[in-house]
């Protein structure tokens, strides 16, 4: 059915990012979650019909998630994963969502704000890390640091980051 | 709706910081130095610990590559949607195959089969299985540790003797400073100093007094925040089960034949090894040997190698990986977490 489909497509383009961080907050691996972002989604379309209309997409779809990556880490002798750790990135992803904005960098206006708002060499260090890709080794060689007040200085931006987040989205309702 | 405004109860780091206590933080960063604002140790918290992966993943998403990313994920869900059923929740519909179809698809089945069963790259994956099975068994294995620098080929100061369990702890003990690793923590004791304990290898490497092991050490340990250190053997042939392309060869050690598996690292750009080779016993399945090779690159001076060799099996006590087997109990103890 073509229609399914492309409303599936347009469900997993409106989604995906939102569904990607999750994976990468929980999965240490970075073939994990390619895999389980793939295994959610075709879950998803498969029980598609199970789906309430009436209820937000996102959270159903990180309930399969949730759900998988539990069954991943039970199989895998890693480390577990602490359930109440999964809850808590689901309920600020929820806070996410409800952000205003239409696509997923509009929602996350807020995020660039708290990383503006790092005092300079904190946001130096993590626009390098982040948005330019680069290596913890090729920060330290730009910003001439050591490796390891590199890594210092990322850990602390993103403590500031996440409180700063936390001061901001607090009051946020969250969307329908 | 699922996402209800009641379901809140967390925010505020779990109440304990609030808004102005956390404006404070952000303000003190400008002036206080990064040594000083570590200092204030936090009590464990996952909770925290989650949402500052959660903070790592946000600020990933935001970069150009993660768009590309995207784009071939929602491309392979999308193909992976075409070739199964053709409408959610409804298989697709069996065809019957006229049957000369059918006998020629299964004796190309066959076929594939038997040479899966036997080609190079099916035994090596094989081999990685059964390794990766023996490497996580709660066996203590003990391994002489040393670093081998490109330019001389001569081991540098990074030698030492490396206490493994199976993927759930390791010790290395190079001179009188020792590393370990119990299931959930991290954690370097010195003579003298703070015995420093971490939930994540990140933070031990950016906390820890990093000159007595040597910062280029821990820094080729540290393969990538929240991943584990090589090290861990159990790490490594995982990793090689996703990023290598790994090849099966063979080998004379002791006057034994022994398999070989060399894994040449997919992503050259991605900071890890560029080879990881195994040698193994046929039939134990023991690492008896390990390499890890860095290739040299600009931005990667410090290339070399980590050389893992087996040594005679050895009783080690029962806390062995958890750092009060390791110091007299007296010294303090500095725990280390995300906040801290």
């Amino acid at each position: 059915m073509p229609d399914a489909r492309r409303l599936f497509e347009a469900l997993v383009r409106e989604h995906g990012d939102m569904l990607t961080v999750f994976l990468k907050s929980v999965l240490r691996n970075p073939s994990d979650v390619d895999d389980l972002f793939q295994e959610t989604m075709v879950v998803a379309w498969r029980r598609l019909d199970d789906f309430d209309e009436t209820r937000a997409f996102g959270p159903w779809l990180r309930g399969i998630a949730k759900k998988l990556v539990l069954a991943h880490h039970r199989k895998r002798a890693g480390r577990a994963c602490d359930p109440a750790a999964l809850e808590q990135v689901d309920l600020r992803l929820a806070q996410w969502s409800a952000q205003p904005g239409d696509t997923w960098e509009e929602k996350l206006r807020v995020l660039r704000t708290c990383v503006d708002a790092l005092p300079e060499h904190y946001r130096e260090t993590v626009e390098l890390r982040y948005f330019h890709q680069k290596a913890v080794r090729q920060v330290s060689e730009v910003l001439q640091v050591s490796n390891a007040a590199v890594k210092k200085r990322l850990e602390r931006a993103r403590s500031l980051v996440l409180d700063c987040i936390q001061r901001k989205l607090a009051p946020a309702e969250v969307a329908p | 709706m699922n996402e209800s405004p009641n379901n809140h109860g967390h925010v505020g780091r779990n109440g304990r910081i609030g808004p102005n206590g956390a404006q404070r933080g952000a303000e003190g960063a400008d002036r206080a130095p990064v040594d000083e604002l570590a200092a204030a140790p936090d009590e464990h918290d996952p909770v925290r610990a989650a949402e500052l992966h959660l903070v790592d993943a946000l600020l990933a998403s935001l970069s150009a590559e993660a768009v590309d990313e995207r784009e071939a994920r929602i491309r392979r869900v999308m193909d992976a949607v075409d070739d199964g059923p053709a409408t959610p929740g409804r298989p697709t519909r069996s065809r019957r195959w006229p049957p000369l179809v059918a006998v020629a698809a299964c004796l190309m089945a066959a076929c594939m089969l038997f040479w899966l069963q036997f080609s190079p790259e099916s035994r090596a994956s094989e081999v990685l299985l059964e390794i990766g099975r023996v490497s996580l068994e709660k066996i203590d294995r003990v391994y002489r540790f040393r670093r081998v620098m490109p330019s001389s080929g001569e081991s540098d100061q990074h030698e030492g003797r490396l206490y493994l369990r199976g993927c759930q702890g390791f010790v290395i003990v190079c001179g009188d400073v020792v590393l370990g690793r119990n299931t959930d923590e991290f954690w370097f004791v010195a003579p003298d100093g703070p015995v420093v304990v971490a939930d994540n290898f990140e933070w031990l490497v950016g906390h820890s007094e990093r000159e007595r092991l040597e910062l280029e050490l821990l820094n080729v340990l540290s393969i990538d925040s929240r991943s584990l250190p090589l090290v861990q053997l159990s790490s490594a042939v995982e990793l090689m089960q996703h990023d290598y392309d790994v090849t099966l060869d063979e080998d004379t050690r002791h006057g034994k034949r022994v398999d070989v598996l060399v894994g040449a690292l997919r992503d050259k750009a991605a900071d890890l090894p560029d080879t990881i080779r195994l040698w193994s016993d046929k039939d134990s399945r023991i690492i008896e040997r390990a390499e890890l090779r860095w290739g040299r690159k600009l931005d990667r001076p410090q290339a070399g190698a980590i050389v893992l060799e087996l040594m005679a099996a050895e009783r080690v006590p029962v806390d062995w990986y958890e750092h009060q087997a390791h110091h007299p109990g007296d010294q303090p103890l500095r725990r280390i977490t995300s906040g801290s």
